[in-house]
């Protein structure tokens, strides 16, 4: 078996909703991949990149919020 | 030796040491090269190195400070040149890589059984393994073991990871705590506590508005009822129907008044009420004609003001003139006297003087004449006969006394021709000011008539010259004033019935801004059921599940790591503690093992364990890296696919019964592990030869030359 075999084993003893493992199993691919077409940054980059698309949707959201209370 | 790949042969040619090519075939479990110090045995064992992996090996990351900067091909050679050939079973593996002078580019290809490919990654995948990894776990390098043993914690974990073949998931989960994510979800959890804390603050203040608005209204005679929609809207047909009236009875027109059935409509109609107030007060007509009134009174005035400065500057310049008239006479009687008395009275008095001038005059002269002799005392000539004069100071002294005599006669005559002169000159300034009187009076009759003209068009009628504008403006400005306090009344009453729709207007907009505030409140208060609201959450919630996803995935790597670790260190241990036994053979502290949680490397005494750090020597720390490196190396658990250890020169900083034990230990690594080792000590290669029991070939390298290079020669 290959360590990320074992990771998504490990990961699906830790959630019990399919749902949510396959999008973790879907992350965990990513991850993989971009690792091993470069390095530890690539990896960084990868996750910052996702991260900052779900930020920027936060942050779009909260200015349409704080202008709707007069701020 | 089935299942991994060993060396078969390796063919060098113009690679660092080696200028001709050099065959090595070296099928035998154990392949010895020695010779002296830099004789080429090192560029045999890089020379494996670089087939596998290239430029690579010398780079930066590889963690080999000596190759920095490092020459593959060599300076003799047109091409460095590497051919290796590996078996696995049945499968024959051939791996070609060169640089060359001219061409530049190095040219690499791997062939499978015949079957060519270019791919580097390929080559690795189907050897398992990553540059760093053989370094570790391959090709024994001090440096590697020096790393090993170091006091960094993190280069020593690094090092270990290497050995174990966990860098890969070491990697992965420090890209993962490189993206930070933990600081964009406090970043994001500290904008969403803000919400809240805002919400207070827009609350409080709106809260500050109200009580400040109703504050107002109740000094404007409002009560605490009033503030309600209800209050509102009566107070808006209030002012509305009190416009509505103001203007029916005024004759004015108002546009209609906006519906107020709602606050929003109730404050459009504040705004269209002030706009009319403004209107009527603009257009009624009393308010208007007051306006008119006021203005033309004030015109007048001034109109009247300028006239009455005008007629009193003329009136003091004419009774100055009147005054010289009177006094003096005019310009023609002044003149008169000039000319006809004062004029001859003085040139008689001047001929009176000029006689006894004419005397005077001759004195005069004689005596600047001797006041202009240089010298008095010496004898001078007569200024007439030229001859001798023999006193001339007594001379002076006569002319001095005769002169003064005359002064006398003069002085009266003197007298009165400066009261002559005196008397013309007075009477000449007269004639001049009764001029300049009359040019001013001129100016300011001709000032007057404009400014005639202007009260003219400011009366609106023809002034005739037999009437007083003055009058004429004091009239008007009585009639004007009349008219006013004919209006001031209805001025009043009107102005009166306006300020109370505006008190009105303002208390009905006090009211709307209280009730404002309120809905606005209401709002804030429900926000948490906003769509606006519902939307942030959700984007939190989705950040949140997806950091919370990445921090699984980062412990389901850890666990695995850490089992991995664990495993192997267990699988390992015992081949570790027995090469260290043997190796260092200390009495005090004769094991050695690895903590897989700290990954600290210790020192075992039945059941003390202490950080080999603290006691080791360097040659019981070199006997511990090898023991590391060897029990690992040989362990089954390897993840990669090559079955070949490489040792170069492993017995440095090593006494004789270190080497001794190392050759004992090196009878003890498995058969299926092909061992490469190199040396330049005489003892290590007389006790491999006399003691190790597995098959060997043996290359001896003899001394290295500028010409030939490395020589190695096989040795039978």
């Amino acid at each position: 078996m290959t360590d990320k075999e074992q990771i998504i084993e490990e990961l699906e003893k830790s959630i019990a909703e399919v749902e949510k493992q396959k999008i973790l199993r879907s992350i965990c691919d990513e991850i993989f991949e971009e690792y091993d077409k470069g390095s530890a940054k690539a990896v960084s980059e990868l996750l910052k990149r996702k991260i900052n698309t779900l930020k920027n949707k936060f942050d779009d959201a909260h200015t349409i919020l704080l202008k709707k209370m007069g701020l | 030796m089935v299942n991994r790949w060993i060396l078969k042969e390796i063919t060098i040619a113009g690679f660092r040491g080696f200028i001709e090519p050099k065959t090595f075939l070296i099928s035998e479990p154990f392949i010895l090269f020695d010779g002296p110090q830099r004789s080429g045995k090192s560029s045999t064992l890089v020379a494996i190195e670089w087939g596998l992996f290239g430029d690579e090996i010398a780079k930066k990351g590889i963690g080999i400070d000596e190759r920095r900067d490092w020459k593959v091909r060599n300076t003799n050679a047109d091409e460095a040149r590497v051919e290796m050939v590996l078996q696995k079973g049945q499968d024959i593996l051939k791996i070609v890589r060169s640089d060359k002078k001219k061409k530049g580019t190095p040219s690499f290809y791997f062939e499978l059984n015949g079957n060519r490919d270019t791919d580097e990654g390929k080559l690795r995948a189907m050897l398992g393994i990553q540059p760093k990894d053989f370094f570790s776990s391959v090709h024994l390098h001090q440096e590697i073991i020096r790393a090993l043993l170091t006091e960094e914690p993190r280069v020593r974990r690094d090092s270990l990871d290497r050995l174990l073949g966990l860098s890969e998931l070491r990697n992965i989960i420090d890209g993962i705590k490189l993206a930070k994510i933990s600081e964009t979800l406090n970043d994001v959890d500290n904008k969403f506590g803000i919400i809240e804390t805002k919400l207070n603050a827009v609350i409080t203040s709106k809260r500050t508005e109200i009580q400040k608005a109703k504050e107002t209204g109740i000094q404007k005679g409002l009560t605490s009822n009033d503030f309600s929609e209800n209050s509102a809207r009566r107070m808006c047909e209030t002012v509305t129907n009190a416009l509505v009236d103001f203007a029916s009875q005024s004759g004015l027109f108002i546009a209609d008044l906006p519906l107020v059935r709602n606050t929003g409509e109730q404050q459009i109609f504040a705004t269209s009420a002030k706009e009319s107030l403004r209107k009527l007060r603009d257009e009624h007509p009393n308010l208007r004609r007051q306006r008119e009134l006021l203005e033309k009174q004030s015109q007048l005035q001034m109109v009247q003001n300028t006239y009455k400065v005008l007629l009193d500057e003329l009136q003091k310049l004419d009774q100055k003139r009147n005054y010289i008239h009177r006094t003096d006479g005019n310009q023609e009687k002044l003149q008169f006297r000039i000319s006809n008395e004062l004029s001859p009275k003085l040139e008689d008095t001047k001929n009176r003087r000029n006689e006894i001038d004419k005397r005077a005059g001759t004195i005069e002269e004689a005596i600047k004449y001797f006041e202009a002799i240089k010298a008095p005392n010496e004898k001078q000539s007569c200024p007439v006969c030229e001859k001798p004069i023999d006193d001339v100071t007594h001379l002076q002294m006569h002319l001095n006394e005769l002169r003064a005599n005359l002064d006398e006669d003069l002085a009266p005559i003197r007298e009165e021709i400066k009261k002559y002169e005196k008397e013309i000159e007075q009477l000449e300034d007269l004639i001049k000011s009764l001029d300049s009187l009359d040019q001013n009076i001129a100016i300011q009759f001709e000032l007057l008539r404009k400014h005639k003209s202007v009260t003219e068009t400011a009366l609106e009628r023809e002034i005739k010259d037999t009437e007083d504008p003055i009058v004429i403006l004091g009239v008007e400005l009585d009639k004007i004033q009349e008219d006013l306090q004919k209006l001031e009344t209805a001025v009043k009453e009107s102005n009166q019935r306006l300020n109370v729709i505006e008190d009105h207007t303002f208390k009905l907009e006090l009211i709307l801004r209280v009730l404002t505030f309120e809905d606005e409140i209401n709002d804030l208060m429900k926000i948490i059921e906003k769509d606006e609201y519902k939307e942030v959450k959700k984007s939190k919630l989705e950040l949140d599940e997806f950091a919370k996803g990445v921090d699984l995935i980062r412990q389901a790597i850890e666990t695995i790591l850490q089992k991995s670790a664990k495993a192997k260190l267990e699988a390992a241990k015992e081949s570790i503690a027995k090469m260290f036994r043997t190796l260092a053979n200390r009495s005090d502290f004769p094991d050695l093992e690895i903590d897989p949680d700290s990954f600290e490397i210790l020192a075992i005494k039945g059941s003390e364990k202490v950080p080999a750090l603290s006691i080791f020597n360097t040659g019981d720390l070199n006997c511990a890296g090898l023991s590391v490196f060897l029990g690992l190396g040989v362990a089954q658990e390897l993840s990669h696919s090559l079955g070949f250890i490489i040792l170069d020169d492993p017995s440095q900083s090593l006494d004789d019964t270190h080497i001794e034990n190392l050759v004992s230990i090196l009878n003890s690594i498995p058969d299926d592990k092909q061992v490469l080792i190199s040396t330049s000590e005489s003892d290590l290669k007389d006790l491999i030869l006399s003691k190790i029991i597995r098959k060997k070939k043996r290359y001896k390298f003899d001394q290295w030359s500028d010409i030939e290079g490395a020589k190695p020669l096989e040795v039978q």
